[in-house]
């Protein structure tokens, strides 16, 4: 009894700190992305660059912390695989519960090929993100003519489908053993295989990931995406074949699932069914949930906080999991759009027609009544 | 330009329309009116390849039911959907140029969007507003928009009156005046009925699935059967 009084009693305290930092967290969110929008062109030059520095300069910092150099690049690459899914979850609006299938067909993918063939990383790389977005076609084409629920279910089916096929086609996939030997990418003749390499290289999946998110969300057929997002009728009246962006956006964000596989493989050096189960998944959609669906900026915030959060809370092992769920229960109850919300941002939608004062003046108004 | 003969829709067991024929000829406003639940907006989606049905729809002189509804828009009919279904999340100018969507002539879409802005001066000047926080009368008039934006040769208009105050009804049919004397051929679709035929020049009326008689607008509105039925007297 003392004891399960102690438990209570520590998940209270809990509770309170992540309610009072969720509080204050959401209110400094809000508080920078109000100024950062309204800030001028040189003031947000000075920050990105200032953030690019230091990220570029993060592993000499660290050099001599391989946990903290390991860590970075396990948050890069979740940052990687959930922007991946907000291509199909944020922009499209579809709930995809199976996107670490496309995560293992990449890492698969790669391990066959330069285990067993012996061909080079690179090549393996892109085989990786072809037979990714293959699967995706391949998944998309039937299942995203169906709507919430009823895809969330096929998606499990094809994630689960996918893992036990991984288990028990032995012959071709070393079944629960799984694949180890996967050798270290091999880039003008240098080996990487240095903390330092590995983290520069998922730092430009993750740099070529953002690119192609924001150029997406500002072109057209990223609008046609928002559009069926907001109104599938009014889209389709419109003349935008909703299935077509649907499922290009489906294979997309398979693709960059199947290139940042492809990196986990060649980075652990091995392979089993088991880093792809549906948990994974689901962790995947976390972050995009919780950091704010279809936001950029909020999605990477997500992917870092709960990549980051079960390794700070180390010390107090017995309540990490506890904890983990009481924060997602409580972001979606205090801040249910995201840590960075689409509308803290505007979806980082770029606006063409903002020249005049006045009219920038009266939108501010408006939003913020 | 549009005919539509025998046309049958079934939503599952329910018979939407039991074989309905009409015809619009370029340059007219032909309205259908009648009441709720009657088949209008149902005959609207068929034109519009939102839902399918049995019978022919022919565009100038070409079958077009069951066609993709993006071929439908290409070939230059166009649906202001009930309700105005405005992109919220998008701005103005950003819904206006998704009209434009399946456009790729730079020019002449900068041009309409012109005119669009001249015929709805108040769309301009909330050109960077975000489409949900407009009030009803601007989102009509943002759907019209962004109809004409995808440079429609026939418009058709679901319902643009609804929960509308009358002086905007008004202001949004003399744009449709307006277009119509550009050349735009219109199908309107109503249950105000006075503001319908006074805008249109033929006049169908639908009952319960049937085109119970059709006439000349003018003519209807002095029809018995009408100002019993519909103009509540």
């Amino acid at each position: 009894m003392v004891n399960l009084f102690i438990v209570i009693k520590n998940l209270t305290i809990y509770t309170l700190i992540l309610f009072l930092s969720i509080k204050l967290l959401s209110k400094g969110f809000d508080y920078t992305a109000k100024k950062l929008s309204r800030a001028n062109k040189h003031t947000k030059a000075a920050a990105l660059f200032i953030s690019a520095i230091a990220i570029f300069a993060w592993p000499f910092l660290f050099a001599d912390y391989p946990y903290i150099l390991r860590t970075s690049i396990i948050v890069l690459l979740y940052i990687v695989l959930a922007l991946s899914l907000n291509f199909v979850l944020g922009f499209a609006g579809q709930l995809s519960m199976g996107h670490a299938a496309f995560y293992a067909v990449g890492a698969y993918t790669t391990a066959l090929l330069t285990v067993n063939l012996k061909v080079s990383f690179w090549l393996a790389f892109a085989a990786s993100a072809v037979i990714a977005g293959l699967f995706g076609l391949l998944l998309g084409i039937p299942t995203l003519r169906l709507k919430g629920d009823y895809l969330a279910i096929t998606t499990i089916g094809f994630g689960e489908i996918l893992r036990l096929v991984l288990i028990n086609w032995t012959s071709f996939t070393r079944g629960p053993a799984g694949i180890p030997g996967i050798p270290s990418p091999k880039l003008f003749g240098l080996t990487i295989n240095s903390n330092t390499g590995y983290f520069y290289l998922i730092l430009a999946l993750a740099v070529f990931t953002v690119f192609i998110s924001y150029r997406l969300l500002n072109s057209r057929l990223g609008r046609g995406l928002i559009a069926v997002r907001d109104d599938e009728i009014a889209a389709e009246a419109m003349g935008i074949n909703s299935t077509y962006l649907k499922i290009l956006a489906f294979v997309l964000g398979a693709v960059i699932a199947g290139m940042a596989g492809s990196f986990f493989s060649t980075f652990v050096h091995y392979v089993n069914p088991d880093n792809f189960n549906y948990m994974e998944s689901v962790v995947i959609l976390t972050m995009v949930v919780l950091g704010g669906v279809g936001s950029i900026p909020g999605v990477i915030l997500g992917a870092a906080v709960l990549s980051i959060l079960p390794e700070a809370l180390r010390d107090i092992a017995t309540y990490r999991y506890a904890i983990y769920g009481i924060l997602l229960v409580m972001m979606m109850i205090i801040r249910p759009q995201g840590m960075i919300g689409k509308s803290s941002f505007k979806g980082g939608v770029r606006h063409e027609n903002t020249k005049s004062k006045k009219n920038h003046k009266s939108l501010w108004r408006a939003v913020g009544s | 330009m549009l005919k539509v003969e025998a046309l049958d829709v079934y939503y599952g067991g329910i018979h939407a329309l039991k074989g309905i024929s009409f015809e619009i000829m370029k340059g007219q406003i032909v309205t259908l009116i009648g009441s709720n639940g009657a088949g209008k907006t149902t005959a609207l989606k068929a034109i519009s390849g939102l839902i399918s049905g049995k019978g022919s729809i022919k565009y100038e002189d070409k079958e077009i039911l069951g066609s993709l509804s993006e071929k439908i828009v290409a070939k230059g009919i166009c649906q202001v959907p009930e309700g105005r279904r405005i992109f919220t999340a998008l701005n103005v100018h950003e819904n206006l140029m998704m009209g434009a969507y399946l456009r790729k002539d730079k020019a002449s879409i900068q041009e309409d969007l012109g005119y669009v802005y001249e015929l709805f001066p108040r769309l301009k000047e909330r050109a960077d507003q975000m489409g949900g926080t407009l009030s009803g009368g601007e989102q009509q008039m943002l759907a019209i928009g962004r109809a004409i934006m995808a440079k429609p040769k026939l418009l058709m208009l679901d319902e643009p009156s609804m929960g509308l105050a009358p002086i905007v009804v008004e202001e949004i049919f003399e744009a449709v005046k307006d277009l119509n004397k550009k050349g735009l051929t219109v199908l309107l679709v109503e249950q105000n009925a006075n503001i319908a035929l006074q805008t249109a020049d033929i006049c169908y009326v639908i009952e319960s699935g049937t085109i119970a008689f059709s006439g000349k607008a003018r003519e209807l509105l002095n029809d018995d059967r009408v100002r019993k039925a519909y103009l509540g007297e």
